[in-house]
């Protein structure tokens, strides 16, 4: 992916760098608001990640901007301002996720990774599929090589999630904030537990795991072949 | 009331001391005047004494120059021109009256001073229970003289003098009072300013400072040097307060930077190290869970996050923590009841209830012992003037010990029983902050066993 990075920490700025060219994306950095508004007007972009503090031209405005030149192009603000209000201003002028620093740079990548495809899986499916495994959103029924599954509300929604994100490793907060719908880091091993009932109805009764723990990060879902591979 | 808190305060010093000024102003003055009416009462008679020694010597040597008849004379026109108040004798050996006002001569007298009660001595029937202060001489062989005043006016004087003390004392008495009174009104009202304000303070509003009147008298000054101190206080606690908020911010990028390197070590690891460095990264994250909870707490307390307050409902806020929550339960095969017969909507921010009573369920939990059943409820409560939601959350788990139940609020706090258990002690006290920051309150009870926390929020 093309990613455009506007911060002017240098420090966070190469850590962010580094850590996304090794996962073979190509950054862009520019540590000026103003300058990195032009860039972002000019040139086509995946995703860009915006710091909400910025010399001449801050991050929210930098936003407005662009959503006003009907430019869709899917934005994360890094920041530091944590509130809760901070971030709902955020989302309302126009940013599609939020990010508070310090942040673990595995919570960045999955975040990043997912605003980039979202621009293409938005469309209206009725099914999702991953190898046997096979989500009927209009009937909320699932069913793995053709024996349906039973789940509860929580897990039926982990597993849309999941699916809906397939090979992505999304975060346990990411978890939280889209299958509850709380917005706070839960700092708690819960949901591991919500998800080991889940992978005992969807893994256990069949003979290959589709969803996989990344220790340190989260889960991904993902079909059996590629973990031989 | 006032006089309420007076009769309240009778243990108090101010009223004591306002008494005991009262009693030593009384003895004082007690005996002030009665040093006055006595050098007064004895002057008068010292005076009544000179007049008569004088008048008797002038009578005697008038006889020793003069004779009988010229001292006869001189008595005769004393009595007529002096008052009434004179008394005079002068008889012979053979008990003869010569000269003189009384009608007797009076029994049982000594040489020198007497005091003569008139009663049969004379004429005059007004005179009769009057008493006279006399002279007896003998101013010859077979004459003897009695000179003296009647001492009536002399007592009504002195009766007339103590009259008017007694009257003086009791006025002194009653305006010490009136004025002690006053004092110990003035005073308990402005020590009692000073205490509710110190009240409010020890409630936990560091921020309230006591009024001062501007009159620059002593309690403006005590006022003044609590405010002072007040202010130091606060200055030292936000000191602390921003320092350990400054270590957690500060240390949180290191940190986070910290576990990236342990990610990357991580990914290129082999199958021996990668539990180890696991275990690190698992380190890492309870650190920096520590330290966002801490900073999170103060945010809260500082007032610097206000939260993003909605209307909740009370039923799909608690169903939302139940149904996060009953997995976890189910492995200790603990049910968990929901005890909520109406919904209830309040002005919340949901993200930071979700936390606070969650972090309560999950202490519920923890600390259940397998099999037992915990119960989340929700009621609507109504006080004189306002109602009020009661979120509970109680269990019978292992329980708190009364000694430790103010301390549970503490940052860090951690009980002795539970040092085993998981957990950064900073879980309660987030909680306080919560439902302080939503003015509600929050109280542990025993469940007998095992404990019931209450949450009271104000719908």
């Amino acid at each position: 992916m093309r990613i455009l990075l506007i911060e002017d920490d240098q420090h966070v700025a190469d850590f962010i760098i580094k850590g996304l060219s090794e996962n073979n994306h190509v950054v862009d950095h520019r540590s000026d608001g103003k300058e990195g508004l032009f860039l972002a007007t000019t040139e086509s972009y995946d995703v860009m990640i915006v710091d909400r503090m910025l010399p001449n031209v801050d991050g929210l405005t930098i936003i407005r901007t662009l959503r006003a030149s009907n430019i869709a192009t899917p934005v994360l603000i890094l920041s530091a301002l944590a509130d809760v209000e901070q971030r709902v201003e955020g989302l309302k002028n126009g940013a599609d996720d939020y990010l508070v620093k310090p942040f673990a740079f595995s919570e960045l990548l999955a975040r990043v990774q997912i605003l980039g495809k979202r621009q293409y899986a938005e469309t209206n499916t009725t099914q999702l599929v991953m190898a046997d495994l096979v989500i009927d959103l209009l009937a909320h029924n699932v069913t793995r090589s053709g024996q349906e599954i039973e789940l509860l509300a929580t897990e039926y929604r982990l597993l849309e999630y999941l699916m809906r994100h397939a090979e992505q490793v999304v975060s346990r907060t990411m978890l939280f904030e889209h299958v509850w719908d709380y917005n706070f880091d839960p700092q708690t091993n819960v949901i591991d537990v919500h998800m080991s009932r889940l992978r005992k109805k969807i893994d256990k009764p069949f003979n290959s795991a589709l969803i996989h723990t990344i220790r340190g990060t989260g889960y991904v879902i993902r079909p059996p072949e590629k973990i031989n591979s | 009331m006032l006089f309420a808190r007076l009769k309240k305060s009778t243990h108090n010093s101010t009223l004591k001391l306002v008494f005991l000024y009262l009693t030593l102003f009384l003895i004082s003055s007690i005996v002030l005047l009665s040093f006055i009416y006595w050098s007064t009462v004895s002057y008068i008679f010292k005076q009544l004494d000179h007049h008569i020694e004088y008048d008797n010597q002038s009578l005697q040597s008038l006889y020793k120059t003069e004779g009988q008849a010229p001292l006869l004379n001189a008595i005769n026109e004393r009595l007529g021109q002096y008052s009434y108040d004179s008394i005079y004798l002068l008889y012979d050996d053979r008990n003869n009256i010569l000269a003189g006002n009384l009608s007797k001569i009076p029994a049982e007298l000594n040489n020198g001073w007497n005091i003569l009660k008139l009663e049969g001595l004379t004429d005059d029937i007004k005179r009769q229970s009057h008493f006279a202060r006399v002279m007896v001489t003998h101013i010859s062989d077979n004459l003897t003289l009695i000179n003296g005043l009647d001492i009536e006016s002399a007592h009504k004087q002195e009766h007339m003098i103590l009259n008017s003390l007694l009257t003086g004392i009791a006025i002194v008495l009653l305006l010490g009072a009136i004025g002690g009174f006053i004092i110990s009104i003035t005073t308990i009202k402005k020590i009692n300013i000073i205490n509710q304000s110190i009240h409010n303070i020890r409630e936990g509003d560091l921020s309230v400072r006591i009024p001062s009147k501007g009159t620059d008298d002593d309690y403006d000054l005590l006022s003044d040097n609590i405010n002072l101190m007040l202010d130091q206080i606060e200055r030292l606690m936000t000191g602390i307060k921003n320092i350990s908020n400054n270590i957690a911010h500060d240390l949180r990028t290191p940190l986070t930077r910290l576990r990236t390197h342990l990610e990357t070590i991580q990914s290129d690891a082999g199958n021996h190290e990668i539990k180890g460095i696991a275990g690190a990264i698992s380190e890492t994250d309870n650190l920096l869970s520590t330290f966002n909870a801490l900073l999170r707490i103060n945010n809260f307390e500082s007032g610097s996050q206000k939260g993003n307050f909605t209307t909740i409902n009370s039923n799909t806020l608690l169903k939302d923590i139940l149904s996060f929550y009953e997995p976890v339960a189910d492995v200790k095969d603990i049910h968990i009841k929901l005890d909520a017969d109406k919904n209830i909507q309040f002005m919340g921010d949901r993200d930071m209830l979700f936390q606070a009573v969650a972090n309560l369920l999950d202490n519920a939990i923890k600390y259940s012992p397998n099999n037992k059943n915990i119960t989340l409820g929700s009621k609507l409560l109504s006080s004189e003037n306002s109602k009020f939601i009661e979120i509970t959350v109680s269990d019978n788990g292992t329980g708190i010990a009364d000694c430790e139940k103010p301390k549970v609020f503490d940052l860090f706090y951690r009980s002795e029983k539970h040092r085993d258990h998981n957990g950064n002690g900073l879980g309660l006290s987030l909680v306080n902050s919560i439902v302080t920051l939503h003015k509600g309150t929050i109280s542990l009870e025993d469940n007998k066993p095992g404990t019931i926390a209450r949450i009271h929020l104000p719908v």
